[in-house]
């Protein structure tokens, strides 16, 4: 059940998807309309993707990569909210509603254990999402949470804006090793390399303080997640995060989603003061008796499959 | 009247100034320093006129890069400054000693009324700087204390001291003062030379140490200048001149006398002090006494005025 | 044939002068100090560390008060005994108490190195002098000298003797008290501590600072710790100074005043 009090965030969203639903040449659009592929469902965009990106030559870097820098909105009305929950889901007062971003199992549903799911639900009951209170996204949440973010791109860093609570993820492309693994960070500690015209990004060192959704779902500090990201045209990436938690999860899992380029010259990023202006929340949210998600280490995750079975 | 609690820490020094009242003997002694100086040291005003004339005569030994070499390890020759910087008998509490003023003649310190009232409060409340470890300012860091080491290089005069393992570090590259907003327990100082002595220009101190054990104090507008002389191989003439109108109707000027030591290898101790301290801290507070707050040139000015 | 390697060798020479002595920084190239006028390395000057190992040296996450920090323990962890490993854990639940810096106390070698604060070293032949700005904490490293058999009271920052190895100062201390600790975490040592440090100019700005530790009483082997030193760059870079104990004792007197 989607906490009540985040939908107040979505409200401005909701505008959002209703106007990215009108024909796109005669109405200022904030991102290019024209794209290879149709981004409204992600399994069929993803299916499209994948063959775009055989033929197509990206504009490149003059290092000869392939230019990834710029504003780049993910189309929420069309891709739906895949922050509310990663599987299909309707529209209602408190959700845009979307279909499913997961596109590997193909029947598009979470592989989450039993006790997880559970979990979850319960999780969602007692504790407010990571946004409510401000707090870093992770990866890859970070990805698909908020419609906008920039990336700035040199030869030895992939530097990806959010334009949620000025979160920022720096990706060095220099081969170096990732930290020691008593090291946990909010948003990982991501490696880049690349693979044809493809970036691969590797992170491991999460805190598994963030949700992957509304719906609760949660990972360990032990997650795995590598993400790739494809220019299919001039002006669409294809975003792919595949989730390996087996503390939480039954097997890998694989979401997609398209980010557009940003249409409006001179563009600026929001810096958002979040956590400034939350204190009115925060103490609305503990009256009602919710708290932070405290995280779940793997050892009690693994306790908790234990009992299952 | 002195704070008794500090006499514990001098018995020392008490035995070095009676041997300073004997005449100079032809060989090293005992107590490790060199005896033989072209002025004799007992009384800071005889030492002062013979060092100045003395100074005029000495070519001292010089660093590679010019000036005079006033490295080495000094031993303070100034009995009972620190507990009265005028001259005072000795008692159960004190060494006693022949006082170090040599300007105004008379040899007093030359406080405002109220000042002078004020100190004596002071010394009943709160306890000298030392007793708390605490650093000793300028000039009072000069003479608290037996042995000191000077260091030299052509950037800096480093002066080490073993009173709470406390350094100064004198800049000779001629740089500005510090902003007068910055307040520092040995304050800020720089030097440069005047013929064969190094004038020491210090400000910004914040007026929390005494000038000695009768709570004689100053504050953050004090201006104090030090000139440092090798009178010959192994005597050194220093002298303060302390200016601060807050609390003293003129400038005076005290002297002292070092020596260098003649102990082979000698190490200066850097001791702990702050490190085991608690148990007399606990004793000070258990009757009454705190550490001294300062008084800041503001607050003296209106004693001034309303004077007291 | 010979009028040739001779040139070669002649070329070879003027490179390999215009390149020694200079401050250059070329990786993988040695560099070669400038030297004081009595002929040994100049270390001199103000310097500071720029890592998280006053907090904790070895690897570890952010938390209140504490950035993360990636550790200066070569090799990442510390080779603690059983018990050793229990007393400091320990002290990690007492360190906001149980620390002696947060009671202003002197915090020995090499944490007053890595404190957060900048520190001096001055050079004469016989002794080199750091001057640290924490409570005015002072380290007499004393040249070509023995350390004395015992001392009456362990000085909290060890009694140090210096040495030069090509250009790497190595200065030796022991006589430590037990009372200090490497950081604000918890871990520490016995009065059995054994510091070597190693200071080696790499730039005209950047010092490598190394440090062998060896307690055979709380650890299971020697271990060592590895960090740059960076050179401040200030017109009016200078040592101020944080009287720790100062503030302190001035609160307990206001507070009792009160």
């Amino acid at each position: 059940m989607d906490n009540p009090l985040v939908a107040t965030f979505t409200a401005l969203a909701v505008v959002a998807a209703l106007s990215s639903l009108a024909p796109s040449p005669a109405i200022a659009q904030r991102w290019v309309a024209e794209s290879t592929c149709p981004d409204n469902t992600p399994a069929v965009f993803h299916r499209c993707a994948m063959e775009a990106a055989k033929t197509f030559d990206p504009p490149r870097t003059p290092d000869g990569r392939p230019a990834l820098g710029g504003i780049w909105h993910l189309p929420n009305g069309d891709a739906g909210g895949p922050y509310e929950d990663l599987e299909a889901h309707p529209s209602t007062l408190d959700d845009l509603g979307g279909p499913s971003v997961i596109v590997d199992p193909p029947d598009g549903n979470a592989p989450m254990h039993a006790w997880a799911d559970a979990r979850r639900k319960d999780n969602a009951e007692r504790y407010i999402h990571h946004y409510a209170a401000c707090l870093l996204s992770g990866v890859p949440d970070t990805m698909y949470h908020g419609e906008t973010r920039q990336i700035l791109q040199t030869p030895d860093q992939f530097v990806l804006l959010s334009d949620k609570t000025h979160a920022y993820r720096g990706v060095p492309l220099d081969g170096r090793s990732h930290v020691g693994e008593s090291i946990r960070l909010w948003n990982g500690d991501s490696r880049g390399h690349w693979e044809g015209d493809t970036l691969v990004i590797e992170t491991r060192n999460q805190n598994g303080g963030p949700w992957l959704d509304q719906r609760g779902r949660f990972y360990t500090e032990e997650a795995h997640v590598i993400e790739r990201l494809t220019l299919i045209d001039p002006d669409t990436i294809h975003y792919q995060a595949t989730i390996d938690d087996p503390n939480v999860y039954t097997r890998p899992f694989t979401i997609a989603v398209p980010y557009r380029r940003g249409a409006q010259a001179g563009f600026e990023l929001l810096m958002e003061a979040c956590y400034e202006n939350n204190g009115a929340l925060m103490d609305i949210y503990r009256s009602l008796g919710f708290g932070v998600y405290p995280g779940i280490s793997p050892e009690e995750a693994r306790e908790a499959l234990q009992t299952e079975q | 009247m002195s704070n008794q609690f500090v006499a514990s820490t001098i018995a020392l020094a008490a035995v070095v100034a009676v041997a300073s009242l004997m005449p100079p003997p032809a060989i090293a002694q005992p107590e490790g320093w060199v005896t033989e100086s072209v002025c004799p040291d007992n009384t800071a005003t005889v030492f002062h006129r013979c060092a100045l004339e003395a100074a005029q005569a000495f070519d001292p030994p010089r660093v590679p890069d010019g000036g005079p070499d006033l490295g080495g390890i000094w031993r303070l020759r100034a009995p009972g400054m620190y507990e009265d910087l005028e001259a005072h008998p000795r008692t159960e509490d004190d060494q006693g000693g022949p006082g170090g003023i040599v300007d105004p003649p008379d040899g007093k310190v030359p406080m405002h009324a109220w000042a002078d009232a004020r100190r004596r409060e002071n010394a009943d409340s709160y306890i000298h700087h030392n007793a708390a470890c605490l650093l000793s300012g300028v000039p009072e860091t000069m003479y608290m204390g037996g042995t000191f080491q000077f260091l030299q290089t052509p950037e800096q005069l480093l002066m080490l001291s073993e009173d709470a393992h406390a350094y100064r570090s004198i800049p000779l590259d001629g740089r500005s003062h510090i902003s007068e907003n910055i307040r520092l327990w040995n304050g800020d100082s720089t030097g440069h030379w005047e013929g064969n002595t190094l004038v020491i220009e210090t400000t910004n101190q914040n007026g929390k140490p005494w000038l000695d054990q009768r709570a004689r104090f100053y504050t953050e507008e004090a201006y104090v200048v030090e000139r440092l002389t090798l009178i010959d191989a192994n005597t050194l003439h220093y002298e303060a001149t302390i200016d601060d109108p807050n609390v003293y109707t003129q400038p005076f000027t005290i002297v002292l006398a070092y020596r260098r030591s003649t102990v082979e290898g000698f190490e200066i101790m850097a001791m702990a002090c702050y490190e085991n301290n608690e148990a007399l801290m606990d004793l000070y507070r258990g009757v009454g006494y705190g550490t001294y707050p300062g008084i800041s040139a503001a607050e003296a000015r209106e004693a001034l005025e309303a004077g007291r | 044939m010979k009028a040739l390697v001779m040139l070669t060798a002649s070329a070879a020479s003027l490179i390999l002068f215009s390149t020694a002595g200079q401050a250059q920084e070329a990786a993988g190239q040695t560099y070669t100090p400038p030297r004081t006028s009595y002929g040994n390395p100049d270390l001199q000057g103000i310097w500071q560390v720029l890592n998280t190992a006053v907090w904790d040296i070895e690897d570890h996450s952010g938390s209140l008060g504490v950035p993360a920090g990636q550790g200066v323990v070569v090799g990442g962890q510390i080779p603690y005994q059983t018990w050793a490993t229990a007393q400091r854990h320990e002290n990690y639940e007492n360190r906001l108490t149980a620390d002696p810096e947060a009671s202003c106390k002197m915090v020995g070698v090499p944490r007053i190195t890595y404190m957060p604060y900048p520190f001096q070293i001055v050079q004469t032949p016989a002794q080199i002098s750091i001057l640290y700005e924490y409570v005015h904490s002072l380290r007499n490293i004393y040249m070509n000298s023995s350390h004395p058999q015992d001392v009456i009271e362990a000085p909290w920052m060890g009694d140090s003797r210096g040495d030069w190895d090509g250009d790497t100062l190595v200065v030796d201390s022991i006589h430590f008290t037990d009372q200090t600790w490497f950081d604000r975490s918890g871990n520490f040592h016995s009065e059995s501590l054994h510091v070597v440090e190693r200071y080696t100019r790499t730039g005209p700005d950047h010092m490598l600072y190394e440090v062998t530790i060896e307690d055979p009483e709380v650890f299971t082997e020697p271990w060592q710790m590895s960090m740059p030193l960076y050179r401040r760059q200030e017109d009016n870079a200078r040592l101020l100074e944080y009287e720790c104990y100062a503030y302190l004792e001035g609160e307990v007197d206001r507070k009792r005043s009160d």
